[in-house]
């Protein structure tokens, strides 16, 4: 593998957990007595930066990649689920994220929203924010496991 | 603005698991999606993405009047939904 491609590998994980930790953060403040619109801003903003970021390096790597080189060998192994489950499942979900990731930072960062006034909003955007958590999870964990089938 | 997006993206997950399961169903779309944009993912995140716009798009001059927090549930619910879709399509292949 080149190193661009490693780059790219080791990238899309990093910016992913990024996000999780990012989206992850979000959900005390909207839920919690405490709310600062101007963090909740800056968390989705950077949350919606790091999944793009994630999005491209991970489209790069499975694009150039892995189909190519890594899909064979687990396809011939032991768990070749990881791949027809795991991966097919990972790499469709996967593309949710940005855009949940899109209206989150559309309703922290839009001027008419009412976000500081709206409680019954703020446990919306809070259950949102808990579904990209959890599927970013998901899609991590699906990643350990075809790491594990491919070696 | 929230409406938009959040219609929008409604939408766009709607259309991401339609077009995964009738791509895998039936092979001449999966090439399709493969000839015209490089690779069916490609082709699959570039079209979610024009499905996004478009529809943001008419929805900023739709101004649709709905309580946002009732479309953010059911955001939320389409995104399980078309996560447990997806997991049992796949699953349900994997052993055909």
């Amino acid at each position: 593998m080149s190193l661009v491609l490693k780059l790219a590998l080791i990238g899309h994980v990093l910016s992913g957990l990024l996000a999780l930790i990012f989206y992850y953060a979000m959900i005390p403040n909207l839920i919690g007595k405490n709310l600062q619109p101007n963090f909740l801003k800056r968390l989705s903003l950077a949350g919606l930066v790091t999944l793009l970021f994630s999005w491209i390096l991970a489209g790069y790597y499975y694009t150039q990649y892995y189909g190519q080189s890594v899909k064979p060998i687990i396809k011939s192994g032991q768990l070749p689920w990881a791949h027809s489950i795991l991966m097919e499942t990972k790499e469709h979900i996967f593309l949710f994220l940005p855009f949940l990731g899109l209206v989150l930072a559309a309703a922290c960062l839009s001027s008419k929203s009412d976000i500081d006034k709206d409680e019954t909003l703020r446990k919306a955007l809070a259950k949102l924010a808990f579904v990209v958590v959890a599927l970013g999870t998901a899609v991590t964990i699906f990643g350990v496991v075809i790491s594990g089938a491919a070696k | 603005m929230i409406n938009a997006t959040v219609l929008s993206a409604i939408i766009t997950i709607i259309y991401i698991t339609a077009i995964t399961v009738a791509a895998d169903l039936y092979p001449p779309l999966k090439e399709f999606l493969a000839n015209v944009f490089s690779h069916h993912w490609i082709g699959k995140s570039i079209t979610a993405i024009l499905i996004f716009a478009i529809f943001t798009g008419l929805f900023l001059v739709l101004k649709p009047k709905t309580k946002p927090s009732f479309l953010l549930n059911l955001l939320t619910a389409v995104s399980i939904l078309a996560t447990l879709v997806i997991l049992t399509f796949f699953t349900w292949e994997s052993s055909r």
